[in-house]
């Protein structure tokens, strides 16, 4: 520190008009070839690699420009050198956290799961992505909430891309009673897709048969639709669905229990009681 | 009241119509409500369920289309007079038609497939582009060899005829001369053919009914692809006019994607 101190006292003005000059020069011509580079490899690189690149550019040429100018004023660098060399294992220490979200940035970067205006899903959120930057990635979910996710948890995580694909395909589970024909089900939910337009002719409907449940025949029906139509689609179909169910008279049962007090037995009987009516006349 | 410049069974053409007053048409299923009113058009539609609704008619309905039942699109334009023309026009995106019965053609065989698709139709005021809409609003389908390659089109059922004279005219869809050669050693199975419709032009011919230009797919040794070549007015009853023109340049020759299916 007093190296650096007795240093100012022996440079002339010379060396200060030089090392501002390198600074006042450097820097906007830095600026203007990060810009340039930026514009050169965004269409290559995409907005964010590219953004990312001229940062670093931009950085890495003015701490070299900041430096010059240092030498020029007659700094030994060699002991900023060294006090950097002690100071970065101090914030390495401190920054394992920050080190570890940037590397990961960079993985995602270079491994592109998602783009700037995809909608993602990371655990429970699910949100349009705002931004990718070199620590996190920031998100607004549907009901306008902000939500900044770590970059190191996204490299560890899950992440569901809702728009990678141009189509998507909806799922409805379907519950049919079973006094119902599944043969006149199947076609009538056909029926039901081929008449809405939203709802794509290719890939095909599909009806899956699920399972024989406690309380209904269960089955899947599943349509496709663009990506853009699927929140249209998922509000629409259920209810064509139920409108063809309602007109051809299918049952979709509520659960129900049937009580048997054993296989020889009859039912249980049951006596419905009016309005009004005393309840000394109830019997079972 | 309203006097049309064409005279004959025609939906489209030049409309005088008279201001303050609804004009009405139906061209099939497409149920078309016009009201011609200072500084601005008002339109109202509404569509039959059946797609194949043949009925064509014109007039001025005494009462005003119900807003509930008819969707609607106003139009405020800052000079104008009652002319409308009416200008029928191809679908936007190609028709994925798909034979009602699969065909077959045997290898080093043509056919010629006749494939109606419906039609759409766009209201002018002068050089004034206001309304454009199809007339039945056909399904939207995917034509490609998977989910993630391929390309958004129009599904249409179609019987795919294969003589003219079985052709079943109706006043919203233009018929197709579809060509398809085979050179291949083995049978092509049609499942789902790709009419790529924006490259193509309209035609009327004499008696009143709509064509478009007819094209030639040859499949070679790729089975998803085919050569496709325009025709143009080849392949169409003589004396055809050309109503309007492709909604976009096509190649001369080029390779397409028209015979896929999707894996199941």
């Amino acid at each position: 520190m007093r190296e650096l101190i007795n240093s100012f006292g022996t440079l002339d003005i010379g060396s200060w008009v030089r090392a501002l000059l390198i600074l006042f020069i450097g820097i906007p011509l830095v600026r203007l070839l990060s810009g340039a580079l930026y514009r050169m490899i965004v269409g290559a690189m995409g907005e964010h690699g590219a953004v990312t690149l001229r940062r670093v550019v931009f950085y890495g040429l003015s701490i070299i420009i900041a430096m010059t100018a240092l030498r020029e004023l007659g700094f030994n660098l060699g002991v900023l050198l060294g006090a950097a060399g002690v100071l970065s294992v101090a914030l390495g220490f401190a920054s394992q956290t920050s080190a570890s979200n940037l590397v990961s940035g960079i993985f995602l970067v270079a491994e592109r799961p998602f783009s700037v205006g995809d909608v993602i899903r990371i655990g429970t959120t699910t949100g349009e992505v705002l931004s990718i930057d070199l620590l996190s990635v920031k998100l607004r979910t549907f009901d306008n909430l902000f939500v900044r996710v770590p970059n190191e948890s996204l490299i560890k995580s899950e992440i569901v891309n809702l728009t990678r694909f141009p189509i998507r395909r909806l799922d409805l589970q379907i519950g049919i009673a079973y006094k119902e024909d599944i043969g006149r089900v199947r076609d009538l939910l056909i029926q039901v897709a081929d008449r809405y337009p939203l709802c794509l002719d290719q890939p095909r409907p599909l009806i899956i048969f699920q399972e024989f449940g406690d309380s209904a025949l269960n089955l899947q029906f599943s349509v496709w639709a663009k990506r853009e139509n699927y929140l249209a689609l998922r509000n629409a179909m259920p209810e064509e669905v139920k409108k063809a169910f309602d007109a051809a008279g299918i049952e979709i049962p509520f659960p129900h229990r049937s009580l048997y007090a054993g296989s020889v037995t009859d039912p249980f009987p049951v006596r419905l009681i009016e309005n009004g009516a005393s309840a000394g006349n109830q019997k079972t | 009241m309203t006097a049309r410049k064409d005279s004959n069974d025609r939906w489209w053409g030049d409309y005088q119509l008279p201001v303050s007053a609804w004009s009405g048409w139906q061209i099939g299923p497409l149920h078309l409500y016009a009201y011609c009113a200072a500084g601005e058009w008002l339109f109202r539609w509404r569509r039959e369920p059946d797609p194949l609704t043949a009925d064509l008619r014109f007039d001025s309905p005494s009462q005003e289309p119900e807003i509930g039942d008819h969707e609607s699109a106003r139009y405020a334009l800052a000079h104008h007079s009652g002319e409308l023309q009416l200008q029928p026009l191809l679908a936007d995106l190609p028709v994925v038609a798909r034979p009602a019965s699969t065909l077959h053609i045997p290898s080093h065989q043509q056919t010629v497939l006749y494939v109606s698709t419906v039609l759409w139709l766009q209201a002018r005021h002068g050089a004034t582009r206001l309304i454009e809409m199809p007339v039945y609003r056909p399904s939207d389908t995917w034509f490609g060899a998977d989910t993630i390659d391929g390309e958004f089109c129009y599904a249409s059922r179609t019987q795919a005829r294969t003589s003219l004279e079985s052709l079943i005219h109706f006043p919203h869809r233009a018929i197709t001369p579809i060509i398809i050669v085979n050179e291949v050693e083995d049978p092509l199975q049609i499942l789902q053919l790709r009419v790529p419709l924006p490259y193509l032009a309209l035609h009327v011919s004499p008696d009143g009914q709509l064509w478009t230009d007819s094209i030639e797919l040859t499949r070679g040794a790729d089975s998803a692809e085919a050569a496709l070549e325009l025709l143009g007015t080849d392949s169409l009853p003589a004396g055809c006019e050309r109503l309007a023109a492709p909604r976009e340049a096509a190649p001369r020759h080029s390779l397409v994607r028209s015979f896929s299916r999707l894996f199941d």
